[in-house]
């Protein structure tokens, strides 16, 4: 048909050629002839895109699309539950307290703005169990002290941020570490108020578990895992992304043509079959690119694991380790009250201090500062040497690290792969190490105790040689992302073979969102 | 070229017809263009 067309266009061309043009006679002729065939094109052109409209209304309607929004929020709320249940969890976790206090300590990367809504959350912690803080609770330092009594007067304010900026301004050039010691304050209490808190959140520990009707925290584990096995499985079912992503040119169909899926079928099988042949394999070549991700995020995580192990090796070190340090905080506090003393003499009639922060005030504040931060981390160590042991599996490592946000950001900061750190990055790890953990694909992370020698990679590539699957430990290991890619064009193109669109459709949905929709969209030719 | 083979071609056989269409038309409208110039 084509050659047919090619043939009609060449005579058209050959009958304009020979035409004369040798006077206007002959021009005017010629120009009539030239626009008779335009017109003639033209109304080809319009039926045959009127043509192509159809056929991309038809294939545009096979993609399916679903909605797993609610599935997402639910996920949400179920993690939410999760963090409030982890038996290593005290209210400082629970509550949130762990990143308000992240966020504190690096205020010099925030805005004031960010700093002050971060103080009326730490407010709220408390005043969720029933605990009403006032600028007296906030006598750490005078300057503290002088910052919080303008946060209280104005806190209903509408003009509070302004009122903020200027009480800022005044307390930082006397003290511009007055940040840290809010910051401390807010330990301070919330040690002094840990009894009170732990009451509420135990009973909102009781009711979260009856709401959800498990009686422990593995049983939400694995409401978890299966909600996120439901999602990946939704997901599973839709085309609609899939062939959206040969739209967008992140895939290619080229690389779908029938040679290259068998190409990729024998990587993995070591048998001259057809494609049909072959596809009795995909549900375990499915399987084994479960298994080569879970590899990945077990190097991936590694880091974690012997930060663990270190800390349980050094475990005579650690004993009673937060007594200790709970001691040495109680004796530099003691000593920051005698300098709170002699500042306070300075103290003017409105409430506001004369004198700048003392060396001694500075020192004894940052020794605070770390021995507060020692005390966090010393209460996980002491929780780690007595629950972590050589009957510990891998999941017990993450899910503790996953519990207790401020070990996972020490462990990330001891990792050379994080060159700089801030909130959303350890966000990211955490809600990244949160899907590796509940991910109910895995089969290595429950069953391997964390002081086996074990070679993962080995362990995958032998279980698969007894279902007929040809691998070795580089492809599991080192040349995992060539093995995933080939892996994952056999599953995609089982998923689409057994969807009702091909790739010659495919083809051509790509081509008409690239040639025709865009430039005809403006002429009103198109429908879409 | 009728509808009737329009709708009949495969896909691939369209998107050609609508290039070699596309061809056409081009060069049709530059030689009017031309044509027109040369005779002022």
């Amino acid at each position: 048909m084509v050659k047919e067309y090619e043939e009609q266009i060449n005579a058209l061309n050959l009958l304009l050629d020979s035409m004369p043009k040798n006077n206007s006679k002959n021009q005017t002729i010629y120009v009539s002839k030239l626009e008779e065939s335009i017109n003639e094109y033209e109304s080809y052109k319009s039926m045959i895109i009127n043509e192509m409209n159809n056929r991309y209304m038809v294939y545009n309607s096979k993609k399916h699309y679903v909605t797993i929004d609610e599935d997402e929020k639910e996920l949400k709320e179920l993690l939410d539950h999760l963090i409030l249940v982890l038996p290593i969890n005290t209210p400082f976790e629970k509550s949130g307290l762990d990143k308000i206090i992240y966020n504190l300590r690096h205020y010099y990367d925030d805005s004031l703005i960010n700093i002050t809504n971060n103080i009326k959350k730490a407010i709220n912690v408390f005043k969720s169990s029933n605990i009403h803080l006032n600028a007296k609770d906030f006598d750490y330092t005078p300057y503290c002290n002088e910052f919080m009594l303008c946060f209280f007067n104005n806190i209903d304010a509408e003009d509070f941020d302004s009122k903020m900026k200027i009480a800022f301004e005044n307390v930082y050039w006397k003290c511009p570490e007055v940040i840290k010691h809010i910051e401390l304050n807010i330990m301070f209490l919330y040690v002094r108020y840990k009894r009170k808190l732990e009451k509420h959140y135990s009973k909102i520990v009781c009711n979260s578990l009856k709401e959800l009707n498990c009686s422990d925290s593995y049983e939400l584990v694995d409401i978890i895992s299966n909600k996120i096995g439901e999602i990946q499985t939704k997901e599973n079912e839709e085309t609609g992304k899939l062939i959206d992503s040969f739209i967008t040119n992140v895939r290619k169909t080229s690389e779908f043509k029938e040679k290259n899926i068998i190409e990729s079928y024998k990587l993995f099988v070591d048998k001259d079959l057809s494609l049909d042949e072959y596809k009795i394999y995909n549900n375990d070549l499915e399987r084994l690119k479960n298994s080569i991700i879970e590899n990945q995020n077990y190097l991936k995580y590694q880091y974690i694991v012997e930060n663990i192990k270190k800390i349980i090796e050094q475990k005579d070190q650690y004993k009673n380790i937060y007594k200790t340090t709970y001691k040495a905080v109680s004796k530099c506090e003691k000593i920051l009250k005698k300098i709170n003393k002699q500042v306070k003499k300075s103290v003017k009639k409105d409430g506001s201090l004369i004198i700048k922060a003392s060396p001694l005030m500075n020192d004894t504040i940052n020794e605070l500062s770390d021995l507060y931060r020692e005390l966090s981390y010393h209460r996980l160590y002491e929780w780690l040497i007595s629950n972590i042991n050589e009957n510990s599996t891998l999941f017990d490592c993450l899910r503790f690290a996953y519990s207790c946000f401020s070990f996972l950001e020490k462990s990330m900061k001891n990792n050379e792969d994080f060159e700089s750190l801030d909130i959303i990055k350890i966000d990211d790890e955490h809600d990244e190490l949160a899907k590796y953990l509940l991910d109910p694909y895995n089969n290595v992370l429950k069953n391997v105790y964390i002081n086996q020698k074990i070679d993962i990679p080995l362990i995958i590539c032998d279980h698969y040689k007894i279902l007929n699957i040809e691998i070795d430990k580089s492809s599991v290991s080192d040349d995992s992302e060539k093995y995933i890619k080939a892996l994952d064009n056999i599953i995609i193109y089982d998923k689409l073979s057994k969807s009702n669109i091909d790739f010659d459709e495919i083809d051509f949905l790509v081509y008409y969102e690239k040639n025709i929709k865009n430039t005809e969209k403006e002429e009103g030719k198109v429908i879409a | 070229m009728d509808n009737e083979k329009i709708k009949t071609a495969t896909n691939e056989e369209l998107i050609e017809i609508f290039e070699e269409t596309e061809k056409i038309i081009k060069k049709l409208n530059e030689d009017k263009k031309k044509m027109e110039k040369d005779n002022g």
